[in-house]
């Protein structure tokens, strides 16, 4: 099979570990930059049915406002920052950890996938966004031999 | 405590249970009967088991579980009373 994908490198610094897939190919597990930072790439389901594509992102133990949905140029775009303090003051001294995990996935939607019509929902750990497919306009002709 | 991270399964899909000093967690996924394609798939439900021994000083009947957002949580107390410090006389 022709593998079909690129791996675009982007110097933001939130770009981080961004995956781009074709979303009608297979995903794969490798990608340009390596895992030398914080973020991480989480497991994702893609699946498809006559109305709709499914993505469905493995993201346990976060809310619904931690994630971030957006499209750019064609490109569906999921990450999440959740960061987390914790301050405990002693007698004598005050502690304050701070941890910070995110990450950062992009696909390539297909032709057929309406960017305008997104809808999600976060549960059990998954996010699961539903991005409908553009209705087919009909301008079929049958055309006579003569 | 334990932490587990089980995102996708749906609560009814877990079962809990302990046998002498043994803990077993278990999932059990439902059919998924959606006609749909799959493009991509890189998480699947599947049955799983896993056991945990419970430590000695744990006291059993209370142990508690809990399940949100896709992590599943066991509390486990301890019994105070097993560890104490004792005065020398």
């Amino acid at each position: 099979m022709k593998r079909n994908f690129f791996y675009p490198i982007t110097p933001m610094a939130n770009q981080i570990g961004t995956m781009v897939e074709d979303l009608l190919n297979n995903g794969l597990n490798d990608f340009f930059g390596g895992q030398a930072f914080q973020s991480t790439v989480p497991a994702v389901n893609v699946s498809e049915n006559d109305n709709a594509f499914i993505v469905e992102v493995a993201a346990p133990g976060l809310k619904k406002e931690d994630f971030k949905v957006s499209v750019e140029k064609g490109y569906l775009n999921i990450s999440t920052s959740q960061e987390k303090e914790t301050e405990e003051t002693k007698e004598n001294y005050t502690r304050k950890e701070f941890s910070y995990s995110k990450f950062s996935r992009a696909f390539k939607l297909p032709e057929h996938a309406d960017a305008a019509k997104i809808s999600g929902s976060y549960n059990n750990g998954v996010l699961k966004l539903t991005i409908e497919k553009k209705v087919a306009i009909k301008d079929e002709k049958t055309i006579e031999i003569q | 405590m334990l932490r587990f991270n089980l995102a996708g399964y749906d609560k009814s899909e877990i079962k809990i249970k302990t046998e002498d000093n043994l803990i077993t967690i278990s999932t059990h996924p439902a059919e998924n009967t959606n006609a749909e394609k799959i493009r991509l798939s890189e998480f699947r439900k599947m049955e799983m088991k896993r056991n945990v021994r419970i430590p000695v000083d744990v006291v059993k009947e209370s142990i508690q579980a809990k399940y949100e957002n896709g992590i599943l949580e066991i509390i486990m107390p301890k019994d105070e009373n097993l560890n104490k410090s004792i005065n020398i006389e």
